[in-house]
């Protein structure tokens, strides 16, 4: 599969449906079995890391760490930060997966980053000229606006927050959405 | 008996624990042999013997050249419609049954199955102890004497004066070379769940937990094991649970670093030299009898059942195959599972095992 380059960062994808044992986010009670699908981010700052798709039998599907070979310190705060939940809705024939665009932020007096309400403009400056929506339209977005505009039904306690809608299993735009407000927000230490 | 020449053990060496295992028995097949003998002779039957021996010819038994040998009493105990009994003094079913008991563990011993330690003399001695009680043999003055020195060099008895080693019989010797060479294999390959003792591997590949997967640089290296690669995988996680970077070395031996120690967690592929019927390892220090639908750990009391960290009906089942109801077997420090019949000269393999399907806390 071609490699998908996100500013200075570069996707590849790994094997797809492996196995993965862990206990779906937001879930501290047992671990249980789901299925992933690995992609490796390489930066031009020496980045090597190893993150998963997983889908599980009833929860919903996220983006998490598998492993990484190499990399600056920092990289390693989405060992244990940063996961990316992901709404898997039908939508009369249509299964639809949509998901925030919130990234790893630094905030006033943080040692470190953790995710954070941002702008399309705020992406932007993540890129190198890039724009961030002509990127995500690129990967088959269908929707991207407010939470509270494109899920009004269930846009939950951040109404204002940056939402993009695909159809399901669009890997490439999670693994795109991903590396955006992870990788690279971390790699231009945002907000700092 | 010749008590006055009886040589007590002076130190933990597979030389001395030899030594005296076989003296020994020796000493217990002719005391035990002659009051046997002199039971048949005042009863006029002199040639008890070789009409004994006959009949185990005719019924495909091995056959013993003398009379005093120890295995050869303790299987005519047990024989049905043996005239043996008769002549044992104060013989009974419990005598019948720590015959039985030391038959094995000799048997067992004889077959380099048992750890040539402290431990497996004071057992076997033990053993002995009780039917030389039982028959009245002078023989167990000694063996309380053995048993009191074995004591002794636990608590750090140490010889005056360093002793001189004795030249051994031919028997004891031939015994220790092949112990040597035993625990010479025994280092080099020693069981899964153990120090490794070998070069550390070069290639580190990492062990993840979350993909019961073993990875390189990101990417699953268990398809270069074959198609059963990623079960192998599982069972390095059995021993390395936590997962990270483990090491493999040129043989294919997988280690991983447990507190500090390089640990064997497994094999990339198969083990090399390994025979399937091959019987490694020393028995660990329990028998275990098969009830028919369970195990059960004769030394403790426990069921496997009960004990097992993981589901065990098809081992179950495999012994089953195998074994009748209240048959003992015993299982060797590599989880081979071992069935010394009495029709077998040598103990038979029926499979090996891995450590959550047996007693927690007793392999690996």
């Amino acid at each position: 599969m071609e490699k998908i380059q996100v500013g200075l960062a570069e996707i590849e994808w790994l094997e797809l449906d492996q196995t993965w044992i862990n206990k779906p986010m937001g879930r501290g009670d047992f671990d249980i079995q789901g299925v992933c699908d690995k992609f490796r981010v390489t930066t031009l700052d020496g980045l090597n890391m190893v993150f998963g798709i997983i889908r599980w039998p009833s929860d919903k599907p996220e983006v998490g760490y598998i492993t990484h070979s190499s990399g600056e310190l920092k990289y390693e705060r989405l060992m244990d930060a940063g996961r990316l939940g992901i709404f898997d809705k039908t939508n009369g024939d249509e299964d639809v997966w949509s998901f925030e665009l919130r990234a790893m932020k630094f905030g006033d007096g943080q040692a470190r980053p953790t995710l954070k309400q941002v702008t399309l403009n705020d992406l932007d400056g993540l890129l190198e000229g890039q724009s961030a929506l002509e990127l995500l339209n690129k990967h088959s977005a269908q929707q991207v606006g407010k939470r509270i505009e494109l899920a009004p039904a269930d846009a939950g306690n951040r109404p204002n927050e940056l939402f993009v809608t695909t159809r399901a299993r669009n890997n490439n735009l999670i693994a795109v959405g991903y590396t955006l407000t992870r990788v690279l927000a971390i790699m231009k230490d945002f907000g700092k | 008996m010749p008590t006055s020449e009886i040589r007590l053990i002076t130190e933990d060496s597979v030389s001395d624990v030899a030594g005296v295992i076989f003296a020994t028995s020796k000493e217990f097949g002719q005391e035990l042999g002659n009051l046997v003998n002199m039971h048949f002779l005042r009863l006029g039957q002199t040639s008890w013997f070789t009409e004994l021996r006959s009949r185990r010819r005719r019924e495909g038994k091995g056959d013993y050249k003398d009379p005093l040998d120890i295995r050869f009493l303790l299987f005519e105990s047990s024989a049905p419609e043996s005239p043996l009994p008769s002549a044992i003094p104060g013989f009974s079913d419990a005598w019948k049954e720590e015959a039985d008991l030391l038959r094995r563990k000799l048997n067992s011993w004889m077959h380099y199955s048992l750890d040539p330690d402290l431990d497996t003399l004071e057992d076997i001695l033990t053993v002995m102890s009780t039917l030389a009680q039982m028959s009245g043999l002078t023989l167990l003055e000694e063996i309380a004497k053995q048993v009191n020195r074995i004591h002794e060099i636990r608590n750090g008895w140490k010889p005056e004066v360093p002793s001189h080693q004795e030249p051994q019989s031919p028997e004891v010797e031939a015994f220790v070379s092949e112990v040597k060479v035993k625990k010479e294999r025994i280092f080099a390959r020693p069981p899964v769940g153990s120090v490794w003792n070998g070069p550390i591997g070069s290639r580190v590949i990492e062990l993840n937990k979350n993909l019961r997967d073993a990875l390189e640089d990101g990417v699953s290296v268990a398809h270069e094991m074959g198609p059963n690669g990623k079960e192998k995988v599982r069972e390095w996680l059995r021993y390395f649970p936590q997962g990270g970077d483990i090491r493999v070395s040129e043989d294919g031996a997988v280690m991983g670093y447990i507190k500090g120690v390089p640990i064997l967690i497994g094999w990339f592929g198969e083990e090399p030299d390994v025979h399937p019927d091959d019987i490694r390892g020393y028995y660990l220090p329990h028998d275990y009898e098969f009830t028919g639908n369970d195990v059960k750990d004769l030394n403790t009391g426990s069921f496997l059942s009960e004990s097992a960290k993981e589901d065990t009906q098809e081992f179950v089942n495999l012994l089953a195959s195998f074994l009748t109801q209240g048959q003992v077997f015993n299982v060797t420090t590599y989880g081979d599972v071992v069935h010394e019949s009495e029709a077998e000269e040598d103990p038979i393999k029926l499979t090996r095992i891995h450590k959550d399907i047996w007693f927690v806390g007793q392999l690996g």
